[in-house]
């Protein structure tokens, strides 16, 4: 099971409204957080230096739905929503 | 072992130094490789492995010393995923067989994305080789003023740094020189510090794994082991997780004790360390500000226009490989049917050696030359697509509608392709990086309806479907049998990737590049080298199998079965004038002035005269003894009596009992059995086995008439609409085509290539079994 909002505590700015990525909008930004297992879809973000905290923006959503596309510094980069089920969004952070 | 043993003996000449091009996809590394070797390159594969090798020759300076430069796969880190990036840390280990170890990394690194980079550049030092790093696409950073202190940068890391624009041809000489130099100097670059528990961790790793591989392991392959999470590694040293796990699960923990996190170590590590690196070197890139590639992905991937734009974009892919290929594929048929008959002539005295000149050899080379027109087109239309940054845009549209079963959002350039031809559209489904679905796609292709199946469409329908059903049923035939491959293929692919294929999955994580302008320079390079490659590689085993093909229909041969068919027509003829044999043979071998007289007397009785009729509308007359000229029609004879006592005749009677559940006569088994090597084969079969010559084609009215008369022994019509219908499906089924065995073979290996024909062919028995079955059943 995927961990739940509510379980993600670590180095999360008091207030902020944490997002799955799943569910977060076009156009909206904030720091990205990670809130599930490790496992190689995020290792290989992070390897391409989306690491926990970077500023992340939702760029753009396929016509059907799904991938998503995100911008952050320099590059941009697809996943599908279920790989990255692992990932949230801190809005406004 | 001695250094003479080791060491290549010295009368070999010095041995050239071995190169390798490292660095993430989209840096500009194969513009560089083409800018670096140019037409001294070649594609080959790495062995057992279904990924592309590109080395080339480099010419140093000019005294002429040269070096060996491989172009590695593209990729972010050393974390290996999938085969493609798995190969890389192999190279730069020296452990792949027939792979030098490299004497010189060139690191290319995007100047635009210059820490991202780095992170694969600091990996790749702790190889421990000599390295030069390319700062490319030196031009887009100046236009986006982005500011790098090369020579600071330099300094810093350790190793030469040469800014470079392959596209351009900047900065390339420079970089020569500065690998030239590095090949003496051997400068290595500044490696990143691990803290001390992740050190002690990694070598207590390395000590615990030794004697458990299958051979002894590096210690970077040993970091990667820690540190990666899903690790294809492991399966390539023959680790078993019994034994790996408690050493991992220790050297995890020691991490943990030190206060890191051992899944995001390596993050933690090596980016503040690269950060550390740039301070005051690279003005770190400001809020990203909407450039022009934003305002293209806005149409682009627009869900109307987006996607209209990708429907209009791949008509015209297919179309160009449809339409504009055939001329050139007509004009190579038209050139190796002229090549066939000059040089036919030259062995009219030796009909074995005839055959095997025209029918074997200059066929098989015709065979496999036709199918580079649309080779060509589709690899210049990827290529551009793909050099200009539209491929990623594509699956990103795409990746929804074919993800769900195992296929990729690029799965539909392959896939589209392969209702051109499955040759070219397996070939392309190397631009698929994740292997799970590269090879599903591959799997698939053959599935779509290719234009070599049209012909077997067109003679069947328009000889059983619409006499009998009208224009508009054969019309809804035709585009039933095309829709056919596509609707089983769905399934077939959910099928294989959740119960035929193992192996990771690799997660879809594709980097969208800003759009570029191709250079023309480029994508013809890359255009030429897949076109050589399948004429070399691909070529040489569709020839063999056509020569083999050949030779199963020509031999056994014997001088009796022509006395035999002669001597059978006189009689015929005989027999159905009611004349003596003598005439009948008079009449047979030309006498015309007698044939004519014979002719008079059987006009004038009118029993006779009503035969005839008979026979003439039935369309037997034609094939019987209709127009006169008894010469071809007893050469014709004799072919089909030679077809009939080859080993493929002989092969296609006695395979004939399994194709009979399907309503299949001997002669269509023969033309299944021989239609191996391209499907459009059965035409000429059929034509052969019916007496009228191999140069019918689909639209011949004789082959039509001569299958509508073909009857079973007990004189049931051998050919019904479903009987039609059986050999339709089966033909869209089956995977009667050698050139995309041997395709599937060299962009995966033989095991898929004999699993899809077997898999294709029990299909297509089933499919027509089935239709046969339930056919007959229906109307019966």
């Amino acid at each position: 099971m995927p961990a739940t909002i509510e379980d993600v505590t670590e180095g999360l700015t008091e207030g902020a409204k944490v997002v799955p990525i799943a569910g977060v909008r076009v156009g909206h930004a904030g720091r990205l957080a990670v809130t599930g297992a490790c496992d190689c879809t995020l290792q290989r973000l992070m390897a391409m230096g989306l690491l926990p905290g970077a500023q992340v923006k939702v760029i753009r959503i396929a016509p059907l739905g799904d991938p998503i596309v995100l911008q952050t510094s320099g590059f941009q980069v697809s996943l599908r929503k279920a790989e990255a089920k692992g990932l949230a969004i801190e809005l406004g952070a | 072992m001695t250094q003479l043993a080791t060491q290549p003996v010295s009368s070999t000449g010095p041995r050239a130094p071995q190169i390798a091009l490292v660095g993430n996809p989209n840096t500009g590394k194969s513009a560089l490789f083409n800018r670096l070797t140019g037409a001294r390159q070649r594609v080959g594969n790495y062995p057992g492995l279904t990924i592309e090798k590109k080395v080339g020759a480099l010419k140093l300076d000019a005294m002429g010393s040269t070096a060996n430069v491989i172009d590695l796969p593209g990729l972010y880190s050393l974390a290996a995923l999938s085969p493609d990036e798995r190969v890389v840390l192999e190279v730069l280990l020296g452990h792949v067989p027939g792979t030098r170890r490299p004497d010189l990394i060139v690191c290319v690194l995007d100047a635009t994305n210059l820490r991202r980079n780095l992170f694969l550049a600091t990996q790749v030092a702790e190889v421990g080789l000599p390295m030069v790093i390319a700062l490319n696409m030196w031009d887009e950073a100046e236009t986006k003023q982005l500011r790098v202190d090369v020579g600071a940068l330099s300094a810093r890391l350790g190793v030469p740094v040469v800014a470079t624009a392959a596209a351009k041809g900047q900065g390339v000489e420079e970089l020569k020189a500065a690998m030239s130099d590095a090949l003496k100097r051997q400068p290595k670059m500044q490696c990143v510090a691990w803290p001390r528990p992740v050190e002690d961790a990694i070598h207590k790793l390395h000590k615990g794994l030794d004697g458990l591989t299958n051979r002894a392991i590096d210690i970077t392959e040993a970091q990667r082991l820690l540190f990666d999470m899903e690790s294809s590694l492991a399966d390539e040293l023959h680790l078993s997780e019994g034994e790996q796990q408690p050493l991992l699960k220790a050297a995890r923990e020691e991490i943990r004790h030190g206060g890191y996190d051992p899944a995001h170590v390596e993050t933690a590590v090596r980016y503040p360390w690269i950060d550390n690196l740039l301070v005051g070197l690279n003005e770190p890139p400001g809020q990203p500000r909407r450039g022009k590639s934003e305002s293209i992905d806005d149409l682009l991937t627009h869900r109307v226009f987006g996607l209209t734009i990708f429907m209009a974009v791949m008509y015209v892919v297919f179309q160009s490989i449809y339409t504009l290929a055939g001329p050139f594929m007509d004009g190579i048929e038209y050139v190796f049917g002229a090549l066939g008959e000059t040089v036919g002539a030259w062995f009219e005295g030796s009909p074995i050696l005839q055959s095997m000149m025209v029918d074997g050899v200059i066929a098989g080379v015709g065979g496999v030359l036709v199918f580079l027109p649309q080779i060509v087109i589709l690899f210049f239309f990827i290529t551009l697509l793909e050099d200009v940054g539209y491929m990623p845009r594509a699956a990103f549209l795409m990746d929804r509608l074919f993800g769900w079963c195992g296929l990729s959002g690029k799965s539909f350039v392959p896939m589209l392709s392969s209702f051109a031809c499955a040759v070219p559209g397996i070939m392309s489904a190397r631009t698929l990086a994740e292997p799970k679905a590269r090879l599903t796609t591959i799997l698939v292709c053959p599935l779509m309806s290719c234009s070599a199946r049209l012909p077997v469409y067109v003679l069947l329908i328009g000889a059983f479907i619409e006499p009998v059903y009208g224009a508009s049923v054969a019309g809804i035939t035709l585009f039933a049998m095309h829709f056919v491959g596509l609707a089983i293929a769905i399934p077939v692919a959910f099928i294989m990737n959740r119960l035929v294929l193992r192996g990771r999955r690799t997660p879809f994580v594709l980097e969208m590049p800003p759009y570029r302008i191709p250079t023309m320079r480029d994508v013809s390079w890359r255009v030429y080298g897949r076109a050589k490659e399948f004429v070399v590689r691909a070529g040489t085993i569709i020839f063999a199998l056509s020569i083999l093909i050949w030779a199963m229909c020509y031999f056994p041969r014997s001088e009796d079965v022509a006395t035999t068919t002669t001597a059978r027509i006189v009689s015929e003829v005989a027999t159905e004038r009611g004349v003596s044999a003598e005439a009948a043979e008079k009449i047979v071998f030309g006498d015309e002035e007698l044939a004519g007289t014979l002719d008079a007397e059987l006009l004038a009785s009118p029993d006779m005269f009503k035969t005839m009729m008979q026979m003439i509308r039935s369309g037997r007359a034609q094939q019987a003894w209709g127009d006169g000229d008894f010469q071809t029609h007893i050469e014709q004879a004799i072919d089909a009596a030679y077809l009939e006592q080859s080993i493929m005749g002989r092969l296609g009677q006695s395979v004939q009992p399994v194709f009979a559940p399907a309503g299949f006569d001997w002669k269509i088994t023969v033309g299944v059995l021989s239609s191996f090597p391209a499907r459009e084969v059965i035409i000429s079969t059929l034509g052969i086995v019916y007496s009228l010559g191999a140069d019918v084609d689909e639209e011949d009215s004789g082959l039509r008439s001569a299958m509508e008369a073909s009857k079973w022994p007990d004189g049931k019509p051998v050919f019904t609409p479903i009987v039609a219908i059986a050999v339709m499906v089966f033909f869209a089924l089956c995977s009667q085509c050698a050139a995309t065995l041997v395709a599937i073979a060299r962009e995966s290996n033989w095991k898929w290539a004999v699993f899809s024909f077997v898999y294709m062919t029990v299909l297509a028995w089933v499919g027509a079994v089935v239709v046969y079955q339930v056919g007959t059943a229906w109307f019966a």
